[in-house]
């Protein structure tokens, strides 16, 4: 049985920089939950960079359901990305001269599936309580409560075996944070996801079983040149 | 996919790309208007006249023979005699002559006095003689034919009676207003000078020049021989055969008895050309400056663009965009841009030539097509395409190198 995420002896610095980010070992299960606590520049990105295949490591071996991400070319990682992962960010989760639905379907043209309206998108947006309007909606006249939920909804399109979350209710107030953070844990068990959620906020951690430290998983060290 | 996010991003920024369009509407019109007119000057001049060998007048340029004698323009210097026209006529290697006579006009259109043989020997195009529309050539003294254009916008119809004044331009102050003529045949279009011309006989130059009491007295008479001029102004000369041009050129301009001068008319057109030659290349060069101003603005604003666009590469690289879709949606933008520029600077263009084709000829004597699409055309338009995908290629390839190193987080 493999783990949905399972990171190795991962090496990678960024081009030009002395500062090597490293990670010995870290395993997630599949349908597990984890809260990732860490503050801003504790590696948060580059995490979720080596995550999600955009970043590639030195050394290393980042499997993502099994599949080793290094061992695949520059256009498979991405299509890869496109049918496995679904990431929120903060913000900017959204093209914004597209309305809903076209970025539902960027999305799934990116992972060559068909958007399916009335068994996927409907049912997801009455999960997520928006209404059937928002789908025609330009993303600009959202609020940012509905693009946080849209952007949920977009990296949930394609069933994604895990979720990468970073911050996703930082732009929110905590009655709304609360809200959101029960809709994304009903999506992801519906979905069967894994879920990786990175946050700063200790009190979104009462949502998780699993808590980490970024800093126990992951070292920086600058190596003097 | 794409198509739907080239279309969706460029209206989203339907400010810059208005005024980047705006900026290549503008010159790429002027490139191909530019384009246009020197294939189309160079194609209506040399249509003018064919099948001359010679072009005998008195000494002077030979381009200012030639522009005064075929294309109208100017002025002639000096005339020569009836009787040098009589010589070439009799000359054992001359087929045909047609004496010009120049100097009148009727309501800003050049009249020439001439013979009937000019609607029998000239050409123009390609060796095609001129064509009757309506009527025939002229019988008696007064009898005019009109160009197709002087019908048209002066609203002459056959049987009409005009009359005709001394001097060039639109108000002469001297109008022969006691020789009027009458319309006897209309020609077809040529798109040549000829259809801005009021043709009548050689007789006839002479009728309006003399004073009105001599004029009824020959009328009365019957007694037309006394109008036979002294002066013509040149005469368009045919040969039986080509080699005979030379011999003929040299016997013309030593001939003893008239100042004469003989230029061919082919040569003649070259000079044109040389003359025109460096004009042509000017102005080429400053549309392809004003071209290359326009694709540095598309440049800048592409580049500008790519700073708030690094969120939307961001999102589309984790959706699993490849870098290489990001770079083609850069690309197709620019080319979209571009291609919507050049088809509306052709309609443009081709709008202005229909608008402007009858003040073009009547003004300048141009006779521009309003088809604009040559082969020169569509491979200068292909250029364009090329150097705007050229100019694309730095802000898409800033695009790439983003959209791999997207910082995922803020």
């Amino acid at each position: 049985m493999t783990s949905a995420v399972q990171l190795s002896s991962v090496i990678f610095s960024y081009p030009n920089s002395n500062a090597v980010f490293e990670c010995n070992d870290w395993t997630l299960n599949h349908g597990e939950h984890v809260f990732l606590q860490g503050p801003s520049g504790s590696g948060k990105s580059t995490l979720l960079g080596l995550l999600s295949g955009i970043l590639k490591p030195n050394s290393g071996e980042v499997c993502i359901n099994g599949t080793e991400l290094s061992r695949l070319s520059q256009k498979q990682r991405d299509k890869f990305r496109a049918q496995n992962l679904g990431v929120v960010f903060q913000q900017f989760n959204l093209v914004p001269y597209l309305n809903t639905l076209e970025n539902l379907q960027l999305a799934t043209h990116f992972a060559n599936s068909e958007l399916d309206i009335e068994g996927h998108v409907k049912p997801m947006l009455e999960a997520l309580k928006l209404d059937e309007s928002v789908l025609t909606q330009a993303i600009s006249t959202l609020s940012i409560g509905q693009k946080q939920r849209v952007a949920i909804m977009r990296a949930c399109v394609n069933t994604p075996k895990v979720l990468l979350v970073d911050e996703p209710t930082s732009a929110l107030d905590s009655q709304a944070a609360n809200g959101f953070m029960g809709l994304l844990l009903d999506l992801c068990k519906v979905n069967q996801s894994s879920l990786i959620f990175v946050s700063h906020d200790d009190s979104l951690g009462s949502y998780f079983e699993r808590h980490e430290t970024l800093s126990n998983i992951a070292t920086w060290s600058s190596v003097d040149g | 996919m794409l198509k739907k996010l080239v279309w969706k991003s460029v209206v989203s920024r339907k400010k810059t790309v208005l005024l980047t369009f705006l900026s290549l509407l503008v010159s790429i019109s002027l490139l191909v208007s530019v384009e246009h007119l020197r294939s189309q000057i160079k194609e209506s001049f040399n249509r003018t006249i064919s099948g001359t060998d010679l072009i005998v007048g008195a000494p002077t340029g030979e381009l200012n023979l030639l522009l005064y004698s075929v294309f109208r323009m100017g002025s002639p210097t000096n005339n020569i005699q009836y009787d040098s026209l009589l010589m070439l006529q009799k000359h054992r290697s001359v087929a045909w002559t047609i004496p010009l006579s120049l100097g009148d006009s009727h309501k800003g259109f050049r009249v020439l006095g001439t013979t009937n043989d000019y609607f029998d020997h000239f050409k123009y195009g390609n060796k095609q003689n001129i064509a009757f529309a309506k009527g025939n050539k002229f019988s008696t003294l007064f009898d005019v034919v009109l160009g197709a254009e002087v019908a048209e916008s002066l609203g002459y119809r056959l049987g009409d009676d005009i009359v005709v004044s001394h001097g060039i331009g639109n108000t002469s102050f001297h109008k022969h207003d006691h020789s009027p003529f009458h319309v006897t045949g209309i020609l077809k279009p040529t798109g040549t000078p000829v259809d801005r011309t009021l043709h009548v006989s050689l007789q006839a130059i002479e009728a309006i020049h003399i004073a009105p009491r001599a004029l009824d007295g020959i009328i009365a008479s019957e007694n037309y021989n006394e109008l036979e001029p002294a002066n013509i102004t040149a005469v368009l000369v045919g040969l039986k055969s080509k080699l005979a041009t030379f011999t003929l050129q040299r016997q013309v301009n030593q001939y003893k008895n008239d100042r004469l001068m003989a230029v061919l008319p082919g040569v003649a057109l070259n000079q044109l050309w040389q003359l025109m030659a460096s004009m042509e290349k000017l102005l080429q060069f400053i549309s392809a400056l004003v071209l290359l101003a326009s694709l540095f603005g598309l440049t800048t604003m592409l580049l500008a663009s790519m700073n708030e666009r690094s969120v939307e590469i961001a999102v589309m690289r984790i959706l699993g965009a490849s870098p290489r879709f990001v770079l083609l949606l850069i690309l197709s933008e620019a080319v979209f841009i571009v291609l919507l520029a050049s088809v509306s600077a052709c309609v443009l263009v081709s709008g202005a030539l229909v608008v402007l084709s009858d003040w073009l000829s009547q003004t300048y004597g141009l006779f521009l097509s309003t088809n604009l699409m040559s082969q020169e055309q569509l491979i200068l338009l292909l250029l364009v395409l090329l150097s705007a995908i050229f100019s694309a290629i730095f802000p898409a390839i800033e695009a790439y190198r983003k959209a791999l190193h997207s910082q995922l987080s803020t």
